[in-house]
């Protein structure tokens, strides 16, 4: 690695990725059966691969950059041979995209991504190959390029570079007006910084087509030996042809306002961008050359501008410090409140007034705590985008036909929950194809389309995201399932069982319904990992089917894993929080109710229902001679204090000595600061300063569920 | 091409023309400036480059021109080439119009 630029890798790394992500759904939109490709979309590979290529060698990822570079070259060649536009290409460009992907996973361990790799190698081929037919020359068989850099290159791709470079940069000088110049003069005394670098927004500006770009202030350089390296002497000007929108540009160059002044010239009226101009900023005659000189500098830049989007891009570690600093100012705040509380009242102090003080003060800081929050949401899309690659290639290696709909793609929620659903969603999108949908022909044989439908849609539901699946193939036949949970010892009777308490067997560990194992599914792994998954994020998976027409699968999952609202509990000496989402109602039962029950332990009959109750004593083995005897020949007449939970469609009641109070907890790791424990989720620090665990309401009823329940559907 | 520089020894940039490198830049051409005649540049050997170093290479490039003294490339790297594109010093540095055309110009 390079360790120079070191310092540049995270954001290259991002910015890589997401082209990576862009590239691959401009290659998927294309259709090699309809022909010839739009060379909209040809073009704007194009860019993102020399993005690519720019970025990785500025940095000295020569592999990354010569890969890129080869891409270009068959790209190149495509603009000038659109018609042999077929799917071995879109196979090719999609195979480079894998490569990538694996460098950068590589770059992110510290490794240097290496061409001589297998995958690597057999890429460059298949892009010589395809370089070579689209040139007229043969097969081209063999013709990858041993090694990296320049000194490698043959004759024809230094000659593509020619022509890329002055593709992008010189020739279209004469050929196209362009939309829009940019110049860019850094303030007086500018230093170059690591992230105030000139040439990463020229980097930045070649993602579209530059007609020029000129260097300005020449005559301010000093001579060399008065000259101080570090001081930015220069300004820049770009001209761009494509017509970007004003908004595009305004959120590329929002971070360098803090440079230097930034003048933004309108040539002509862009089709892009023309909408999203307001007041004096909309040009209004093609041609009219209308200055919109923002001369700008900091925060001036967002307020003289109606039309700038302001954007700007921060560390996830530095708005993970400031949530994890809001929680602990509310914690301080808990406590003040508390000592407040405790304040005798003297003809000093007015406590009424203190008191209002403090709740307005509290009511703020929640706000604030809120809106820290939203910093963090981001849009589904990021997940989602994963899927039609995915999709692509899973049907064509199954054989099967589908079609992705995706809807939704901008509900947000947070990056930590979102990044939680990924293998999830995964999961069951796989399943969904290998399982659900049904082979062309046997489609057409039960007068369905021959393609299958796969939608995937997002949206909220009051506090909660509810991410969908939704397939039309065979739907999940209950009879088989029933029939394999008997052969594996799952079940032993069961003839009464509704489809919710069927379906929950898919969700177990190493069952599986298909005939055959293949490498997408079969083994039964998969549908448990993403239940136990989602489920560690305090979520659920449901599940509703119809033989012959199709699965509807919704993951429902909280906004944010950072703060809940909770029920602050005491049993014995310890304080356990539960979450009010899982809370049904508590109850006073006496000693007498609670029955016991073969195979269910004690229960409580309550809403003509056995719900079994929870000792969290013993499920946490705490003992505590306070706290509150359950045993019924202990303490016959005292009636008991119950919570009755439920997770996932499983009531539990858990006895509890006292119900402290409601309040807004900030949820701390657990794994982090101690261990992880099953049954529970996290911990917060109380207003005085204590400790108290957070009760994981769906992992208990998991442990019930998996320890008792099935050993009841056994016995019964 | 300038016969009077063929024995003059190039001058070799380094692998890292950047803002890390600078002053070590800075004294490598600082030694070469007052040479006469047009003072060979290799520059085959840039790996990396950003605005700082390029900035330098200018301004080397810059205060020779005013010494009505000049440069001569003999090799250019993509990177460096790539780079004085993108920053519009490439018809400033002297570059050719195309890498190709830069790499059979450089060669002696």
């Amino acid at each position: 690695m390079s360790g120079e630029f070191d310092e540049y890798l995270p954001e290259f790394l991002e910015e890589t990725l997401q082209g990576i992500s862009d590239f691959e759904q401009m290659v998927i939109d294309t259709d090699p059966q309809a022909g010839a490709p739009d060379l909209d979309l040809v073009n704007g590979m194009f860019r993102i691969a020399h993005s690519l290529k720019g970025n990785a060698l500025m940095l000295g990822l020569e592999n990354i950059g010569n890969l890129s570079h080869e891409m270009e070259s068959l790209l190149h060649s495509l603009r000038d041979k659109p018609q042999l536009f077929d799917s071995g290409i879109v196979d090719c460009l999609l195979h480079c995209m894998d490569v990538l992907r694996s460098m950068c996973a590589d770059i992110s361990q510290g490794v240097d991504p290496a061409l001589d790799q297998p995958d690597a190698l057999m890429v460059r081929d298949e892009l010589a190959n395809q370089i070579a037919r689209l040139e007229g020359k043969g097969s081209g068989e063999g013709a990858h390029v041993e090694g990296g850099g320049k000194e490698n290159l043959s004759p024809i791709k230094n000659l593509t570079t020619e022509l890329l470079l002055s593709d992008l940069i010189n020739n279209n000088e004469a050929q196209e007006q362009p939309f829009w110049r940019i110049s860019f003069r850094p303030r007086e005394n500018a230093r170059f910084t690591s992230v105030a670098d000139p040439l990463k927004l020229a980097m930045q500006m070649s993602r579209w087509r530059l007609s020029s770009v000129q260097v300005l202030a020449v005559d301010q350089l000093p001579f060399l030996d008065q000259m101080n390296p570090q001081q930015c002497y220069l300004g820049w000007e770009f001209q761009i042809i494509d017509s970007v929108s004003r908004s595009d540009l305004d959120n590329l160059l929002i971070p360098w306002y803090e440079m230097g002044e930034i003048s933004i010239q309108e040539l002509q009226k862009s089709p892009a961008g023309h909408n999203e101009l307001s007041g004096d900023t909309r040009v209004g005659d093609i041609n009219a050359e209308k200055e919109d000189t923002t001369s700008l500098v900091g925060n001036k830049a967002l307020a003289s501008n109606g039309g700038v989007a302001d954007s700007v891009r921060v560390d996830i570690s530095k708005i993970d410090e400031l949530i994890n600093l809001t929680g602990e100012v509310l914690i301080q705040h808990s406590m003040l409140a508390r000592t407040v509380m405790n304040l005798p009242q003297t003809d000093d102090v007015d406590l009424e007034k203190l008191h209002e003080q403090i709740d307005a003060l509290g009511t703020q800081m929640r706000e604030m705590q809120e809106n820290v929050m939203f910093v963090r949401m981001l849009p589904v899309r990021h997940v989602f985008n994963r899927l039609p690659r995915m999709v692509r290639d899973l049907s064509r290696k199954l054989g099967k036909k589908v079609k992705l709909q995706m809807t939704g793609q901008e509900t947000e929620l947070d990056k930590s929950v979102l990044e939680g659903i990924l293998d999830p969603l995964i999961h069951l999108v796989r399943n969904a194809i290998d399982h659900g949908i049904e082979s062309p022909q046997k489609r057409v044989a039960q007068g369905k389309p021959e393609t299958g439908t796969l939608a995937v849609s997002a949206w909220q539901q009051g506090g909660r995201i509810v991410i969908e699946v939704c397939d039309d193939g065979k739907g999940i036949e209950q009879e088989v399932v029933v029939q394999r949970a008997r052969s594996q010892g799952l079940l032993v009777g069961g003839d009464d069982l509704d489809a919710e308490q069927i379906y929950q067997f898919l969700f177990i560990p190493g069952f599986s319904t298909a005939k055959n194992v293949t490498d997408v599914s079969g083994r039964g792994v998969g549908l448990d990992v993403a239940a136990r998954n989602i489920r560690g994020m305090g979520g659920v998976i449901d599940v509703t089917s119809t033989k012959g027409r199709g699965t509807q699968l919704q993951l429902k999952l909280p906004l944010t894993l950072a703060v809940t609202d909770g029920l602050l509990v005491r049993i014995g000496r310890q304080q356990f929080v539960v979450a009010l989402t899982s809370i049904l109602e508590s109850v006073h039962i006496n000693s007498q109710k609670i029955q016991s029950i073969a195979g269910m332990g004690r229960v409580i009959h309550f809403r003509e229902a056995y719900i079994p109750v929870v000792d969290l004593r013993r499920i946490f083995h705490y003992h505590d001679a306070k706290s509150l005897k359950l045993d019924r020949e202990e303490n016959p007449s005292v009636p008991h204090l119950l919570l009755v939970l439920e997770a996932e469609n499983l009531q539990l009641a858990i006895p509890v000595d006292e119900l402290v109070g409601q309040q807004q907890i900030v949820i701390k790791n657990m794994e982090l600061n101690y261990n992880a424990i099953p049954g529970i989720g996290g911990a917060t620090i109380l207003s005085d300063g204590k400790v108290a665990l957070i009760l994981d309401v769906i992992a208990l009823g998991w442990l019930f569920r998996t320890l008792v329940s099935h050993r009841a559907i056994k016995v019964a | 091409m300038d016969n009077n520089c063929l024995d003059v020894k190039p001058v070799q940039l380094p692998a890292s023309l950047s803002a890390s490198s600078a002053a070590d830049f800075k004294q490598l051409l600082v030694s070469r400036i007052n040479e006469k005649g047009n003072i060979p540049l290799d520059g085959g050997k840039v790996e990396s480059a950003d605005s700082c170093g390029m900035q330098m290479l200018l301004c080397f490039i810059m205060t020779r021109k005013y010494q009505n003294e000049g440069v001569r490339w003999v090799d250019c790297s993509e990177t460096l080439y790539h780079a004085a594109c993108l920053l519009g010093m490439r018809r400033l540095a002297g570059l050719a119009d195309s890498l190709v055309e830069e790499l059979i110009l450089g060669m002696d």
